[in-house]
């Protein structure tokens, strides 16, 4: 008999290949400039100097390869959060961690750093709200204390924000209110993100096996030959990066790192080597059709991408609740 | 490969569990390892595998901290009291996760997975593999469990309640698939059970922990009878029929 997981992962890889693509080509086909498909498949293969060209290459490609790039980070971040904390409910935005990364920028905003170093005082702001989060459950093993844990962490990070864009120059407030609730529509600069992206799955990847064995609790993976301490260290950075990285892209998108990993465990992927780079890719796909929609619903308005993560993610998460808890 | 304790002494922050202990557990031993609850009998088999305080842990001459994780799993391998199941895994993924610490390619080997498959076969769990975990009884999960570490295959297995939640049929079964794998291995093992009768048709030798600091080790003949045991758990017992069989006295 073959293997059932990997036998498994390559039946549903092509799938999921296949959304990725789609995602992607719908969302450089729509957009408020009509622009034929031809047109678009001519450009993509002999770019030249139209308006349409530079439509395509400065404005939509880019965006789109944010918004994926941020999907895949966001849903890798929760694969990889649910196992750190145990929990199949973790997720950066639901237990704080995005919130902590954009408290963590805005400040340094305020205090007038700007640019790439915003990643890094991001990345402080995640490890700090990740390390709350974990050394409360550490404590308490109940899923849904921890939960409300988050829940409650992320509210004070919502306050800290608000207090600072309160206080912050006008001049500021348009660039700041996006952390708020997630946005693309600056998110022009999709090479860094994407790379991070790749050094992660790379990462997640070979982590893989040890994710697997991990599952069954610190006493368990310790006797099956897993270095806890440093695999659990490891999942701290990563995690943290991942999310630092998305949320300094994009603000603070909910949800993605819930629903994508639920999602493809739902299909039956639950082991890891399967899991992580489908959620990758799921994720990604889940990000630029959202964000499609939140630039083309009500054109030539843009709504803010997490308003409609949020929108989706709430139902689920309260449905994916439900299903633990019976 | 014998599994060496020296010297180790396991204390709660209230009050010491067990002073100095000392004993090796050759190739072939079943150590049955008894006393009351919360004596350090759980704690005492996570202090073998390098959990915890285990200071005094050695396996052939060299300590167990000395060991990488993956070569210390090979060597020595703990079925817990308690068993974790928040993510949904299949029941031949958790069978699977033994084979980790042999495991160099990024699938399973195809070697290991028919391992798994004839190890579940052999604790009649055939028609649950491809089940998930949290839909298996708790009899069926520590069966898993079993087989995860019967793939793991050290040469020294520490057993915490082995046959915890499996009904009489399968307490019997599980018992001997167990002893004829430690036997036919030449295996050297700790087995905490609570049952004085299986501990007497287990053992070749006893420890006995009375959770103040004392202990006693040895073996099974000289350590379980009616007058070791009845001391150690503050229980007067009697020995019933020709069999011996220990029973409280009522």
């Amino acid at each position: 008999m073959h293997h059932p997981a990997k036998a498994h992962f390559y039946r549903l890889l092509p799938g999921f290949i296949a959304l990725a693509l789609t995602s992607l080509l719908l969302s450089l086909l729509i957009g408020s400039q009509d622009i034929a498909f031809s047109q678009i498949i001519g450009l993509l293969i002999n770019p030249d100097n139209s308006l349409d060209a530079r439509i395509l290459y400065e404005v939509r490609l880019p965006r789109t390869l944010s918004a994926f790039a941020v999907g895949g980070l966001l849903s890798l971040a929760g694969a990889l959060m649910q196992v750190l904390l145990r929990n199949p409910l973790g997720d950066p935005y639901v237990l704080g961690v995005s919130g902590g990364a954009a408290s963590a920028a805005l400040f340094g905003m305020l205090l007038g750093i700007s640019g790439w170093l915003i990643t890094p005082v991001a990345f402080a702001g995640a490890l700090t709200s990740i390390m709350i989060v974990f050394g409360l459950s550490r404590f308490q093993t109940e899923q849904q204390t921890l939960l409300l844990a988050g829940v409650v962490i992320a509210a004070f990070w919502g306050a800290l924000i608000s207090l600072t864009l309160s206080i912050a120059p006008p001049m500021q407030l348009p660039g700041m209110l996006f952390w708020l609730m997630g946005d693309l529509s600056d998110a022009l600069q999709p090479t860094v993100s994407l790379f991070i992206l790749a050094i992660g799955l790379l990462i997640a990847v070979l982590l893989a096996n040890p994710l697997n064995v991990a599952i069954y609790g610190d006493e368990q993976a310790h006797s099956l030959g897993i270095n806890t301490q440093r695999l659990r260290l490891m999942l701290y950075l990563l995690t943290s990066l991942l999310t630092a990285s998305a949320v300094s892209i994009a603000g603070a998108i909910g949800f993605i790192g819930l629903i994508i990993p639920h999602l493809i465990r739902l299909l039956g992927a639950s082991d890891h080597r399967s899991l992580l780079p489908l959620c990758v890719l799921a994720g990604g796909s889940l990000l630029v059709l959202a964000d499609l929609l939140a630039r083309t619903l009500i054109t030539p308005m843009q709504i803010p991408v997490g308003i409609f993560t949020a929108l989706l993610g709430v139902p689920v998460f309260i449905w994916l609740l439900a299903r633990t808890r019976g | 490969m014998s599994l060496v304790i020296s010297n180790l002494t396991l204390s709660t922050p209230k009050r010491c569990l067990i002073k100095d202990l000392s004993l090796t557990a050759k190739p072939n031993e079943r150590w049955v390892v008894l006393g009351p609850n919360g004596a350090g009998k759980s704690s005492l088999l996570k202090s073998c595998v390098g959990l915890g305080t285990h200071s005094g842990i050695a396996i052939k001459d060299k300590a167990i901290s000395d060991y990488t994780p993956k070569e210390r799993a090979n060597h020595i391998g703990l079925l817990s009291q308690q068993s974790l199941t928040e993510f949904n895994t299949r029941t031949i993924d958790l069978v699977l996760s033994g084979s980790f610490s042999r495991c160099t390619a990024y699938w399973n080997d195809q070697q290991h997975i028919d391992q798994a498959k004839a190890l579940l076969h052999s604790l009649s769990l055939s028609n649950q593999a491809m089940q998930i975990t949290s839909a298996l009884s708790g009899g069926e999960l520590r069966r898993a469990e079993i087989a995860r570490l019967m793939l793991q295959n050290p040469y020294i297995m520490l057993l915490d309640e082995p046959l915890n939640h499996l009904d009489l049929h399968q307490q019997k079964a599980t018992q001997d698939i167990l002893l004829d794998h430690l036997r036919m291995n030449n295996k050297a093992a700790l087995w905490v059970e609570h049952d004085l009768n299986r501990a007497k048709a287990i053992a070749t030798h006893a420890l006995l922990l009375k959770g103040d600091g004392t202990w006693k080790a040895g073996t099974a003949s000289e350590y379980l009878t009616i007058d070791h045991l009845s001391k150690l758990l503050d229980t007067p017992l009697q020995s019933i029929g020709e069999q011996g069989y220990l029973s409280v006295s009522y």
